[in-house]
């Protein structure tokens, strides 16, 4: 019932993409990473996320529907 | 084949008539629990409908990975998770004092709970009564899983407690860090546990190796993550109301904005917890998204996928495949 505690918490996760949004494109964006995702894998694979959403273009933005109002009405879509 | 012969079947061995989406539904709103409320099964339906089509694929594939036999059983099971599953909205309506509908509203929180409380017992007493008390492995297994539910409701539920004794409001002296610490944990208590829950159901009623049993919880608990993410950015920007609380609380958009380190987040702290007639909604939903909140959001359902991709990384290539062109799907619907 836990969370995985071998994986990046939340507040890695915000640290992490912080750091990403200015220097994401960077050689060194890896590195960068460090002091809050200890294992290079996590490191790896949570960079390759965030250059995945940050490279996308408005049109191709998983959540531009709720800026636009177009998903007003279901929001509750756990139920 | 003839109604009338169909009838004469027994009942686990009647030929599928229609989909397993439909059977699922018929299922959770024949409970007798729902009989003096047709507006609210009314609208349980119609959720229904929705949900157990957009399941439907992810059933299939596990239902066919597993080699699962599919019996009545196992649907009504299947039935009582997408019950439960609904009923857990009211409650938290009624612990925020948010908005209902008018079936449930009308209601008044005594008949609310009367009527939760017995369709909970509807859905996890009758699969295990209308077992055969003969002793089979598939018996066995079925209440196996019914256990499983139950537990993963009572997780939640106890989950539920830290929200409702305030654990994750967002107060002046309260260390902010510590409030996204246990709100990630929460998430994992509540949402994560509840999807993983159907993944077990499966599992354990299907009696699949226990590698793929793990497999699919885990993949269960991180798809749960994600639709909680969802579910916080409908709280914001969908029409939800998660900055008109008093106190506010915090959710997935909130904890990145109250631990961030952009220059509006001490601006952003202040209106949180100003009070309600005050605060100005419009503007503290506008530092969120200045600072990034909705991109944040969709990587972390991204960060969860490739989770996923990790842990079906021990089934076969067209399982694996399936399963995250449905968690693709099920999360780029909203475009």
């Amino acid at each position: 019932m836990s969370t995985d505690e071998t994986m990046p918490s939340l507040l890695s996760l915000i640290r992490a993409f912080e750091i990403s949004i200015d220097r994401f494109e960077a050689a060194d964006a890896e590195k960068a990473l460090a002091p809050v995702i200890q294992e290079e894998d996590q490191r790896r694979h949570v960079l390759q996320a965030i250059r995945r959403v940050l490279r996308r273009s408005d049109e191709e933005r998983l959540l531009t529907g709720f800026v636009h109002g177009t998903e007003m009405v279901d929001f509750d879509v756990s139920t | 084949m003839d109604a009338a012969v169909r009838n004469k079947l027994p009942h686990e061995t009647r030929l599928p008539t229609k989909s397993l989406a439909e059977r699922i539904r018929l299922f959770a709103i024949s409970l007798d629990g729902w009989r003096e409320y047709p507006e609210i099964c009314y609208e349980f339906d119609q959720s229904l409908r929705k949900r157990t089509r957009m399941w439907e694929p992810l059933i299939q594939v596990i239902l066919e990975e597993a080699e699962i036999e599919v019996t009545d059983s196992l649907l009504r099971l299947i039935a009582a998770w997408f019950t439960m599953i609904h009923l857990s909205a009211p409650v938290d309506q009624v612990v925020d004092s948010d908005p209902m509908s008018s079936g449930w509203k009308k209601l008044g929180p005594v008949k609310i709970f009367d009527l939760i409380l017995a369709l909970k017992d509807e859905v996890l007493e009758k699969p295990l009564a209308s077992l055969s008390t003969d002793y089979s492995k598939q018996t066995l297994a079925l209440a196996q899983a019914t256990v499983t539910l139950s537990s993963a409701t009572l997780t939640a539920a106890i989950g539920s407690y830290l929200d409702v004794t305030g654990a994750l409001a967002i107060k002046d002296e309260e260390p902010l860090e510590r409030l996204v610490y246990l709100y990630d944990r929460l998430v994992g208590w509540k949402s994560a546990s509840i999807y993983r829950c159907l993944m077990s159901c499966l599992a354990v009623a299907g009696k699949v190796p226990q590698i793929t049993r793990q497999v699919l919880e885990d993949f269960g608990s991180n798809v749960g993550y994600s639709i909680q993410v969802l579910d916080d950015a409908g709280g914001i920007w969908g029409g939800g109301d998660d900055l008109a609380k008093d106190p506010v609380k915090v959710t997935f958009p909130i904890a990145y904005g109250i631990t961030s380190r952009h220059p509006r987040r001490d601006e952003l702290v202040r209106l949180l917890v100003t009070p309600r007639p005050v605060r100005d909604l419009d503007c503290a939903r506008s530092i969120l998204h200045e600072m990034g909140a909705l991109p944040f959001l969709e990587f972390l359902i991204e960060d969860r996928q490739g989770r996923c991709e990790r842990v079906l990384a021990p089934l076969c290539a067209r399982t694996r495949n399936a399963l995250l062109t449905w968690y693709e799907s099920y999360f780029r619907r909203r475009l």
